[in-house]
């Protein structure tokens, strides 16, 4: 199954960062892993949840990869490929060891759970177009503040009920329910600073 | 914001819309065309957003422990005392006696501190961590292992043997805060050129039971080793004294005695000993070594994701490999030879490990190949005492990991019974491990069952398989809200031989 995120489709994209200078800089200081940590933490993440099936695995499989990457820093040798091929790999082996110890196959994806994300098969124009579009949204998602940001992403990226959601953020159904429009009203306003 | 009051059955029906539509579900529109814009917002929010995107409380928690400041390399083992801190237990006389003193009123005083704090998995210590003095349990049997041990020169003289005085300065972690590149000694290691000379390791005289029981560490969060397991138990470490003990089984009958095993890595400089694995498996580049929570790892990698990693002091290893093209597929048997062939490349002490290689396919593309040491019972925690590797099809390793160890000695030890681990329990002694987090809060354990198991633990002195008794058992937190299941492993040798007292 290929997804319009395919996380080992790490072309150089026109006005990316410049990937060599942010890798040099944390390895000069590990600090610095900043801006490499927000480049494909999403994707990792991504990665990690395609294949692991949960949450929670993948919120430990994340952490890991971004654990073992900082501790291997040091050796890393820019040779022109994406940094991020680098992390797939790590995350590829995590998630293998996990299937293995863990006594069971590595999760198949289950198409149902990702049918909301599929792309369709047509115009590859549209398709990347529509890939556009999604990364807009994301990026403005992330404009949101935190609580706001947050519960749009647990209600319309990992599915979970308001009861569910406001479990986790300590909140009544009611309040995350307030808070889903909220949300939305707020992303609404960014959307119509950044299109006018 | 609309300009007019919401009515709250639009509210009601909008939410509801909300609700089919992140569920991907069409949703009926509204008449308040506000809403309705709102409503079209959130249909594109479930078209367009990724599905699977990290939680945003997750990915800021995240970086914020990995760009932690001084926050070294974060590792799968629990927090453990660094090398300089070992040293230091290890040499009491170096020091005037008034600051053996001193550091033994801190160890106790502190450790009631520590110990209240251990059950911290150890996920990203800073330095303040490390340099946190040890538990209670495992400063006071350290100072009173290295008491007697002072009197024999070759427990005392017990520094790695292989590197020279350059490597020596370059691997003291107290003067390690980055990641220098080491170079090779110029002294000729044990092993010269070639594979690395592990199997050529002399074994040792066997000990006494006292000498051996003498150098039993203590089972705590400071001693008991996981191996090359990714990450630690979330609930690992050490209990706090706000916790209940409750007994739902009658003890049982333990042995009296086990064996007790004094395992040894290569007497090889570390360096020198990556670098000849690294030529066996092509992996081109300069050793760098690290420190790692007070330990050091010698690794190498290639741009491709390759790497070799080396931990000398407790005899880990961990290579993770790059994956060729694939090609014709192998059978079992196969599979098995080409990891033997692997092993025994880079140096392996393959007559360690047992005839009985198990070959198992993961999926469709990998066989998880398990080889355990010979003759040897595994720990009831972390990685086995073995290696493991993974395969593909075509039988080439893309990773292996496990203990690079033989065996020293063995010999018998004295047990303590099934009530004298249950008083040591509800002493808060011991090594814990249980899911669903720390023991910080407090609690209640409930006692299911007890048995013989060992684990491995490290010392100054070396590693030591010794057996424990592994207590089960439930875990009901304070809230109430929360129970887990938890083992405690409790150090099984009596303790007085271990103090070496008449």
């Amino acid at each position: 199954m290929t997804g319009s995120g395919d996380p080992f489709k790490l072309d150089r994209v026109e006005g990316a960062p410049d990937e060599a200078a942010l890798v040099a800089a944390a390895q000069r200081d590990p600090r610095d892993f900043g801006p490499l940590y927000e480049l494909y933490v999403d994707r990792i993440y991504r990665f990690a949840y395609r294949r692991v099936g949960t949450h929670h695995e993948a919120e430990d499989v994340t952490a890991q990869t971004f654990q073992q990457a900082l501790q291997a820093l040091p050796s890393y040798q820019w040779r022109g490929l994406p940094f991020g091929a680098w992390l797939f790999r790590i995350a590829g082996n995590i998630i293998n060891r996990r299937g293995r110890s863990a006594g069971r196959e590595i999760a198949v994806e289950d198409v149902s759970v990702f049918s909301g994300f599929e792309p369709v098969d047509d115009d590859p124009a549209d398709q990347v177009w529509r890939a556009e579009q999604a990364g807009e949204l994301a990026e403005m998602l992330k404009r949101l503040p935190p609580d706001q940001q947050r519960v749009l992403v647990l209600k319309f990226s990992h599915g979970m009920k308001n009861r569910e959601i406001g479990d986790l953020m300590g909140r009544s159904e009611g309040a995350i329910k307030q808070l889903v429009h909220r949300a939305l009203v707020t992303l609404r306003a960014t959307m119509e600073r950044d299109y006018a | 914001m609309p300009d007019h009051p919401l009515d709250p059955k639009d509210m009601d029906r909008f939410h509801e819309a909300v609700d089919r539509l992140a569920n991907g579900v069409p949703a009926p529109s509204i008449d308040d065309p506000d809403l309705q814009e709102l409503l079209d917002l959130a249909g594109r929010l479930r078209r367009e957003l990724p599905w699977g995107l990290p939680d945003p409380v997750f990915t800021d928690s995240l970086k914020r422990e990995l760009l932690q400041p001084h926050t070294p390399a974060i590792v799968a083992h629990p927090r453990r005392a660094s090398r300089a801190e070992r040293r230091i237990a290890r040499f009491p006389y170096a020091a005037a006696i008034g600051a053996i003193a001193a550091v033994l009123v801190a160890a106790i005083a502190v450790g009631a501190v520590a110990l209240m704090t251990s059950g911290d998995d150890g996920d990203s210590p800073g330095v303040a961590d490390i340099a946190q003095p040890e538990n209670e349990t495992a400063g006071m049997s350290t100072l009173s292992i290295d008491a007697s041990s002072t009197t024999d020169s070759s427990v005392v003289d017990a520094e790695p043997t292989g590197g020279s005085g350059g490597t020596r300065a370059a691997t003291d972690p107290s003067g390690v805060t980055g990641t220098p590149t080491v170079a090779a000694p110029a002294a000729t290691p044990t092993g010269g050129s070639g594979a690395p000379s592990a199997t050529a390791q002399p074994t040792a005289e066997p000990t006494s039971d006292r000498q051996l029981a003498m150098a039993l560490p203590a089972v705590n969060s400071t001693t008991v080793e996981s191996g090359p397991v990714p990450m630690a138990d979330p609930g690992a470490g050490g209990a706090v004294t706000t916790i209940t003990y409750v007994l739902a089984t009658s003890l049982p009958a333990l042995p009296s005695s086990a064996p007790a095993y004094l395992l040894a890595p290569p007497d090889q400089d570390p360096v020198v000993l990556v670098e000849q694995i690294a030529r066996q498996l092509g992996l081109e580049g300069e050793v760098q070594a690290s420190e790692d929570r007070g330990r050091m790892d010698y690794h190498i990698g290639t741009d491709d994701g390759a790497t070799f990693h080396w931990y000398p002091e407790t005899g880990v290893f961990i290579y993770s490999g790059v994956e060729d093209d694939p090609g014709s597929s192998m059978s079992s048997d196969e599979v098995i030879a080409r990891c033997r062939g692997w092993l025994s490349a880079v140096g392996y002490p393959v007559d360690h490990l047992t005839d009985a290689m198990q070959a198992n396919p993961v999926d469709n593309t990998s066989w998880l190949v398990e080889t355990p040491m010979e003759a040897m019972p595994q720990p009831g925690f972390g990685h086995p005492l073995g290696v493991t590797m993974l395969v593909n099809s075509e039988g080439q390793v893309i990773d292996a990991r496990g203990y690079w160890l033989t065996t020293e000695s063995m010999e018998r030890v004295d047990l303590i019974t099934a009530e004298e681990a249950w008083l040591a329990l509800q002493s808060h002694e011991g090594y814990w491990f249980g899911s669903g987090g720390a023991f910080m809060d407090g609690g209640e354990l409930r006692v299911e069952s007890m048995e013989l198991s060992y684990v491995l633990t490290s010392s100054p002195d070396g590693l030591v398989l010794q057996p424990v008794i592994a207590i089960r058992g439930e875990f009901a937190h304070a809230d109430g809200l929360a129970s887990s299941g938890v083992t405690v492993f409790i150090r099984a040798a009596r303790s007085e031989l271990r103090q070496g007292e008449p």
